[in-house]
């Protein structure tokens, strides 16, 4: 008996009460962010073995092709500190030609002024993608930016900001020769690389 | 062509007439699943502005089916139908009668085509302490689009007027 009061007690001392619970609701925000992703150039190596031809293939190199890319994410964001927010995001993008992913996005904000305040801020983020297609589950991606915040009222804003952003992918590896994806039995190693400027706006509330 | 130019001329003249001038200006970005483009709103005073927008349409490019976008220019005439004052901001709602064209793709059209459709948009615009003003709404347009291809020209309903109508928009504008 004298343990679950114990217990109880500890219990009690750790709940958060109702104006810590509200001071944590305060510092939630919903964000709705999309944005345009400029991807200059991409970095393969791949290595398989070509059944037409019957040998190995090692095939690696840049592509300096531009493609255009675009995502739409809704988040939520909390601040862990006046000048330091967390946001974790999902939504769709698209990350290279003819590659779409649903990404899980955690991203972490300084605002040397203060997170309501305007001014400038800078943030890095690591997005993993959320599949079961073996085609899309090794995607990550990484990217350090920068942008200026417009407050607009007491607890909302507008941001816009630019990243410099590296995916990394596995992506399927397309036999020239024979006008067709290589098998996947065949591929010893498929890695990929896109750098790309992210340019986004982000409404904050 | 003397019709195209007499409708033209009308809108020009409505334009530039000096009480469409008198008023302020603010100009920003639209944001829609629809496409993505600028936008210049004429505040002839509280209750009323006329919007210009040109942007691009993005109909069945964001699954690759198409590398192309439409072109699409709409112009709105909203009136304020009732006004929500917060501590710090105040929303308006609007609802406002239009028309629009452009070139731009169709559902279940294999190519592209010229549009003309009357719009109707309801939005509601968060006014701020400073010049940027939100706005969050949602367009339907009911109109017609022209296909010409293997030397005929096929004049249908433009579906996504309608199919799209639910696609949220949310315009930035900064009031000068």
């Amino acid at each position: 008996m004298r343990k679950i009061a114990v217990i109880a007690l500890l219990m009690l001392s750790v709940l958060p009460t109702r104006a810590e619970s509200r001071r944590f609701i305060q510092n939630l925000h919903p964000v709705l962010e999309w944005g345009y992703t400029s991807t200059f150039c991409a970095y393969h190596h791949f290595n398989y073995l070509d059944e037409y031809i019957g040998f190995r293939i090692d095939d690696k190199g840049w592509d300096y092709s531009y493609h255009s890319n675009a995502y739409v994410l809704a988040s939520i964001g909390f601040d862990l500190i006046p000048e330091l927010n967390l946001r974790v995001s999902s939504g769709f993008q698209g990350i290279y030609h003819d590659r779409r992913v649903v990404p899980l996005v955690g991203r972490l904000s300084y605002y040397p002024h203060c997170t309501w305040d305007d001014g400038i801020f800078v943030f890095a983020e690591g997005e993993v993608v959320l599949t079961r297609n073996d085609r899309y589950r090794n995607i990550s991606g990484y990217q350090l930016g920068t942008g200026y915040r417009f407050s607009l009222t007491s607890h909302s804003a507008l941001d816009f900001h630019v990243g410099a952003r590296v995916v990394y992918d596995e992506p399927d590896v397309w036999d020239p020769l024979e006008e067709g994806y290589i098998s996947e039995r065949n591929i010893k190693l498929s890695n990929a690389l896109y750098f790309a400027l992210d340019f986004g706006i982000s409404l904050v509330f | 062509m003397k019709a195209r130019l007499s409708v033209l001329l009308a809108i020009l003249s409505l334009a530039l007439h000096p009480d469409a001038c008198a008023g302020d200006l603010s100009a920003g970005l639209f944001n829609s699943f629809k496409g993505f483009g600028i936008s210049v709103d004429h505040i002839a005073n509280d209750d009323i502005y006329n919007s210009f927008t040109v942007y691009a349409d993005i109909y069945r490019m964001p699954f690759g089916e198409t590398a192309y976008p439409g072109i699409k220019i709409v112009y709105l005439h909203y009136n304020r139908i009732a006004t929500i004052n917060r501590q710090y901001s105040t929303y308006d709602i609007f609802i406002a009668p239009g028309f629009s064209t452009g070139y731009v793709r169709d559902f279940e059209k294999p190519r592209p085509g010229l549009v003309t459709a009357a719009d109707l948009s309801l939005a509601v615009k968060m006014r701020t302490e400073k010049n940027i003003d939100v706005e969050f709404g949602f367009l339907s347009e009911i109109g017609f689009i022209s296909n010409s291809g293997n030397g005929k020209t096929q004049v249908g309903i433009y579906s996504n007027g309608l199919r799209q109508s639910w696609y949220p928009i949310i315009k930035l504008m900064y009031r000068f």
